[in-house]
């Protein structure tokens, strides 16, 4: 057998006959399978004379049966194949590699069936034996060692498949009990002679990984691995030159990605490890100063590769909530006792003091930074939005004030510099403000003397670039709040807003740092309106300069060059310290602002309405393009404005020249709907001081809406409605306004394709109608009106609206709808327009036909439409149509007698009906009433609801087993339980439809409570 | 046949490629798109290896890889990395339709690596012509980590067909600069890449190349 198989290898490997190659492989394949390959195998293998190509398939062969014919092998066989294995691997311990892998891999395949006392009896498994047969010798086999570890991990994060369950999980225990003496074999291994590095630093990171996705490393077992994490740390250092770790690697570009690898398996570890190392051990610092290192790599790939970490370590750290790993014994788990997070902080502080230490140079522009490519530029910003990240992740270890302490360091020795006659180091300022800001929201108390003295000292920056300009804005953008809280105290608390005020506002005039020192001005201006009052004045002379930038496109004033969201944030600003003033000057400032923007308006309309009556098409030259523009800029005025009065005032003075620019603009949707944001923002400003404006906008806009149909109109119009809805004397003007406005919107919603073309309208139609309904009571509903407005939602809307549905049923009143109740339903006759509309908002069923209907008709004595059917109504349902059409017949107390449950289940129904849902009977689910969100046609049910009342009306109580039985079957069909309990308030007394104002329910949602789910994590 | 380092008999060089792969994604098909090789439409399981000679004219002459196609499927499994030996560079094959086959590269590339070191290895994501792609360019990220070559092609389309073969002649002949001097013979395309996609495809490769990796190992696959 032996010599055929050696044939067989050669025909295999080396006959160029394919058809002789295929032979040798189906008998190669067929051996391998047969029980004598075991023997054949390692007689092969001990041969000689066998070539390289056989004893490397036999080993394979030898793996391969290990790992799927185990089962083959007698277990008296087992120890003798090991012990041959053994000898097999020393043999090749200097030959053929790949053979040596196999037979290493056969060995760590072994190891997963055999148990560990086998391998050694006096504890300490395969390892141990291992250890024993491989490093007595004379000439100890590290390297043999180290494979042979790395298999046994990659062998517990395997799955073999003939492996049974228990035998896998026996194993990766015996595997787990061994990780220290496998991480202690590893850094033994460690630069001995004919030891690769990269090797162990791989079974290493594999016995890592093997531990921590399997409950964790205890921390003696990783910081017996010091010698590992050194070799790592030399890694890093990536000069190259006596480092053994490069030997391999050719090109400088594999180094880094060497390093970068190092680095990552770091960064993995430490996050792998963060509950660990956040205990603070004496062991744990090793680990801690290798990832530090990470952090301190001149590369910002790899140093931001240890931010998740420190991310992590901090959030531990700080939330005071120790995670509580499965199955530890409970009792002493939970939060950490003070005095404990106390010390873990104190131990912390001075790492992440030297982490901010490393990190915070980083954020430094690079010297040619403006020659980079754009990429490049964008890569840097984004490093530095990484390191800001870190920063704050440090300022929630150390607090506030010393981290201030920490980032101001470099702008002290920066000041010194300075003051000793050397120029300022720009990039080093900016890089310090940076650091300054990113954490602004732990800024330290106000009137901190050290952040005082650095906005003191901001002002006198001489001429900064626009790099740093930029930053100093952002920088006093972020401390507005720090710095009116400090402005407030007594005696000032040393902080100056003017002059920081006065400086952002030469900042507007750099094109770079112009929007950081727009938004940081509105920061200031909110944050410390009382304190900038002096500096209005000022702030109305830039307003009026900054009046022609943005998109007002005569740049009158040449200073400034600001985009309109930069002049918008201004404009914020300035109505803001305008508020702080007293009435009656701010009533004054305010117009003065407005009179800014509303004069060049009206010259551009004027000239504009000159030029059309002569004839002409107004030209760029009127100035037409201002108009808009400064229309928002005059509602952002009203909208940041406090004064009621004032804003009322000057809508009433502004409104010709509204009804002017609409005029003007009556053919340009978007423009028009931009203009009429001004009366919108006026009116909800001025509240009922607004009333002045209320005449001419009625007298104007439901026309302008009729002409136009914008639906920007009717927005303005609900807007009224809400302000002056309840104000007698108000109805009688706008009830036909109001219908008007409906007919008119509704002429355009007619079919699903016209909601679709104009969902503005759709949604401005129904907000008028819903702000008609909520805040003017008085307002009387005509059918007219309901009909129209439900028609169209129907149209558009297959969607459970309240509104529209109440409308819907106001449209079904019109005709009158007669039911018969019998037993406990009720039938309805219903022509197929009244069927379509039931069943849409999801009444009832069609049961019956028109056979039905007749009986209905003939017994109620009504006649009988043509094509009419018979729709069965629920008791609730049609009670509830009933109810809500406000024609109370006897039907509650033929209801009542029907069931005399009745009302409770009513209420159910009135419930979830009001709320929106579609309640239908439960009673295939053994409920009460299932709950859609949709119509039924379109998707299942959510919920199923069990009505309990809180009184006894109902029979018997729910049971425990009731409840049990109904959440069993309600999980069985994908839907969640609620009970509804009905309580009665006052008398139990059910005589009329009035005691449903009596009852209150009170929804609870059930739920299985599980373990496992529920822990905090 | 050829041994490691040895020449045909007729004085050209030959170089054992190892194919490997999930089952059904494609390597078969792939090899015998080669005209010098049969071809095949029906998916019939690769059962233990099947060995083709793959000519190619450089130009630096002619050279041979002798082609092991070597069974993915696990049941048709043969002497599997019992195949490997001698290989002197691979091609690892996953199914871009497929995310399984891309899991389980890893897998293949470990067992490659345990009895070929060193060697040049491509990875290739065929099937890229099929419209709903499942491993989308940007997840392809394994090559990254162990520094493969990667290439998408399409064998149905014969789309990037030489672009694995030339770059592991160029990594063996040790010539950065060699390239193909004849069209390779190859069967007519069965269907018709949309080029344009394909085209955006490669454009996120190149995106994709210059993020950064993700942290575990293809968990979010």
């Amino acid at each position: 057998m032996a010599d055929q198989l050696l044939q067989a290898v050669h025909a295999l490997y080396q006959n160029p006959d394919p058809s002789v190659k295929e032979q040798a492989n189906a008998w190669l394949d067929a051996w391998q399978q047969s029980p004598e390959a075991w023997a054949v195998s390692d007689a092969v293998l001990a041969r000689p004379d066998a070539g390289l190509e056989a004893r490397y398939l036999c080993a394979q062969t030898l793996r391969t049966k290990i790992t799927r014919d185990y089962e083959e092998l007698p277990p008296s066989a087992v120890p003798s194949l090991r012990d041959s294995l053994l000898r097999m691997l020393l043999a090749t311990r200097d030959g053929h590699a790949a053979t040596r892998t196999q037979l290493c891999l056969a060995l760590a395949s072994l190891a997963a069936h055999l148990p560990a006392d086998q391998w050694a009896p006096a504890g300490g498994g395969v390892l141990a034996w291992a250890e024993a047969a491989l490093l007595s010798g004379p000439v100890p086999a590290w390297p043999l060692a180290v494979e042979l570890a790395g298999m046994l991990a990659a062998e517990g994060a395997s799955f073999q498949p003939s492996l049974r369950p228990a035998r896998r999980r026996a194993f990766l225990e015996e595997l787990l009990a061994a990780l220290p003496r496998a991480l202690g074999l590893l850094g033994a291994a460690l630069g001995r002679p004919g030891v690769d590095a990269g090797a162990t630093l791989d079974a290493f990171a594999a016995w890592l990984r093997l531990g921590a996705t399997n409950g964790g490393v205890p921390a003696p077992a990783l910081a017996s691995a010091g010698a590992l994490v050194d070799a790592t740390l030399a890694g890093l250092d990536a000069d190259g030159e006596d480092d053994l770790l490069y030997q391999a690697v050719e090109a400088t570009v594999e180094l880094v990605e060497e390093a970068k690898a190092l680095a990552r398996l770091f960064a993995e570890v430490g996050e792998a490890y963060t509950e660990l190392i956040a205990t603070g051990t004496p062991q744990v610092m090793g680990p801690l100063e290798a990832i530090l290192d990470v952090a301190a790599h001149p590369s910002d790939n790899i140093a931001s590769m240890s931010f998740n970490f420190w991310h992590r370590l901090s959030r531990v750290l700080t939330s005071g909530l120790q995670p509580q790993p499965i199955g530890s014994g409970g009792a002493q788990e939970g939060a950490l006792a003070p005095e404990e997070s106390r010390r873990r902080l104190a131990v912390f502080a001075p790492v992440f003091e030297r982490l901010v230490g490393m990190v915070r140079g980083r954020v430094r522009f690079p010297d040619l930074f403006d020659s980079w490519h754009r990429d490049e530029q964008a890569d840097f910003k984004r490093a530095r939005v990484g390191v800001g990240d870190t920063l704050i992740d440090a300022a929630t270890v150390l607090g506030g004030e010393a981290m201030l302490r920490l980032l101001a360091e470099p702008l002290l020795a920066l000041s010194a510099e300075v003051a000793r006659g050397a120029p300022l180091d720009w990039r080093g300022a900016e890089a310090a403000l940076y650091c300054i800001r990113a954490v602004h929201r732990f800024a330290p108390p106000p009137g901190d003397a050290l952040l005082a003295a650095l906005f003191a000292a901001l002002p006198g920056l001489p001429a900064p670039p626009p790099a740093l300009a930029y930053t100093v804005a952002l920088t006093i953008g972020a401390y507005a709040d720090w710095l009116a809280a400090s402005a407030a105290l007594p005696g000032g608390g040393g902080a100056q807003v003017g002059p920081l005020l006065r400086l952002l506002v030469a900042g507007l005039g750099s094109p770079e740092a112009s929007s950081a020192a727009a938004l940081s001005i509105r920061r200031l201006c909110e944050g410390a309106a009382a304190q900038l009052a002096p500096e209005l004045p000022a702030l109305l002379r830039m307003f009026a300069e900054i009046q022609g930038s943005g998109d007002v496109a005569q740049n009158a004033y040449e200073q400034y060059d600001l985009d309109e969201e930069d002049v918008q944030q201004l404009i914020v600003g300035i109505t803001t310290v305008s508020n702080t003033l007293a009435p009656g000057a701010q009533a004054a400032c305010l117009s003065q602002l407005l009179e800014t923007l509303v004069a060049p308006m009206q010259a551009a309309l004027a000239r504009a309405a000159a030029a059309t009556r002569a004839g002409a098409e107004p030209g760029a030259e009127s100035g037409l393009g201002l108009v808009v523009p400064l229309m928002e800029r005059t509602t952002t005025v009203f909208r940041s404005s406090s004064d009621r009065a004032a804003v009322g005032q000057a809508l009433v003075q502004l409104w010709p020249t509204i009804e002017a620019a609409l005029d003007r603009f009556a053919d340009d949707p978007e423009a028009t709907e931009r203009i009429l944001r001004a009366p919108r923002y006026g009116l909800r400003s001025a509240g009922r001081a607004g009333a002045g404006a209320i005449p001419s906008l009625l007298s104007s806009f439901p026309a302008r809406f009729a002409a136009g149909h914008h639906p920007a109109y009717l927005y303005v119009i609900s807007e009224a409605i809400k302000v002056f809805g309840d104000e007698p004397g108000y109805v009688a003007v706008m009830e036909p306004i109001f219908a008007a406005l409906v007919a008119a919107a509704c002429a355009r919603l007619g079919s699903l394709a016209a909601v679709g073309a104009s969902p503005d309208l759709a949604d401005d139609t129904f907000l008028l109608a819903g702000r008609a309904l909520a805040y003017c009571p008085g307002l009387a509903l005509t059918p007219g009106t309901l009909a129209r407005l439900c028609d169209a939602a129907l149209a558009g809307l297959l969607v459970q609206h309240r509104e529209a549905c109440c409308s819907v049923i106001g449209t079904l009143a019109e005709p009158g709808l007669h039911g018969l109740l019998r037993d406990a339903a009720v039938w309805v006759c219903a022509n197929d327009d009244e069927v379509h509309k039931l069943d849409t908002l999801c009444f009832g069923n069609l049961d019956g036909g028109p056979g039905t209907a007749a009986e209905v008709s003939s017994l109620i004595g009504v006649e009988l439409c043509p094509g009419a059917n018979a729709v069965r109504l629920g008791l609730e349902e049609a009670f509830f149509l009933a109810h809500a059409l406000g024609i109370l017949s006897a039907l509650w107390h033929r209801c009542m007698q029907a069931r005399p449950d009745f009302p409770v289940m009513y209420l159910g129904y009135h419930h979830y009906r009001g709320k929106g849902w579609i309640p239908r009977t439960g009673l295939q689910y053994g409920a009460d009433y299932v709950l859609y969100q949709k119509h039924p046609a379109l998707a299942h049910s959510d919920y199923a609801v069990l009505v309990v009342p809180q009184f006894e009306a109902r029979g018997p109580r729910l049971e425990w087993h009731d409840l049990q039985t109904a959440n069993r079957l309600s999980a069985q069909v994908s839907k969640r339980l609620i009970l509804l309990f009905v309580q009665c308030n006052g008398a139990l007394e059910t005589s009329s439809p009035k005691c449903l104002a009596r009852f209150s329910v009170q929804e609870r949602l059930m739920k299985r409570w599980v373990p496992e789910s529920h822990r905090p994590v | 046949m050829a041994l490691p380092g040895q020449t045909t008999p007729d004085g050209v060089p030959a170089f054992k490629l190892v194919l490997v792969g999930d089952g059904g994604t494609g390597k078969t098909t792939f090899v015998k798109r080669h005209l010098t090789g049969e071809f095949e439409k029906k998916y019939e399981p690769t059962i233990g290896v099947e060995v083709h000679p793959l000519d190619f004219t450089t130009n630096r002459g002619k050279l041979r890889f002798f082609c092991w196609d070597t069974a993915g499927q696990e049941k048709f499994g043969g002497l599997r990395d019992g195949y490997y030996i001698h290989g002197q560079c691979a091609i690892i094959m996953f199914d871009v339709t497929s995310r399984l086959t891309y899991k389980n590269v890893p897998t293949w590339h470990r067992d490659l690596c345990r009895v070929c070191e060193n060697i040049p290895i491509v990875l290739c994501g065929n099937k890229v012509d099929v419209k709903n792609r499942q491993v989308k360019p940007k997840q392809v990220t394994f090559h990254r980590k162990k520094n493969l070559q990667y290439h998408e092609i399409s064998a149905k389309s014969n789309y990037n067909y030489e672009k694995p073969f030339l770059y592991l002649a160029r990594k063996l002949v040790g010539d950065p600069n060699l390239h193909f001097v004849e069209q390779v013979a190859l069967a007519p395309p069965e269907v018709q890449i949309d080029l344009q996609q394909q085209q955006e495809y490669e454009r996120q490769l190149t995106e994709a190349a210059n993020m950064p990796l993700p942290d575990a190992d293809d968990d979010d696959m």
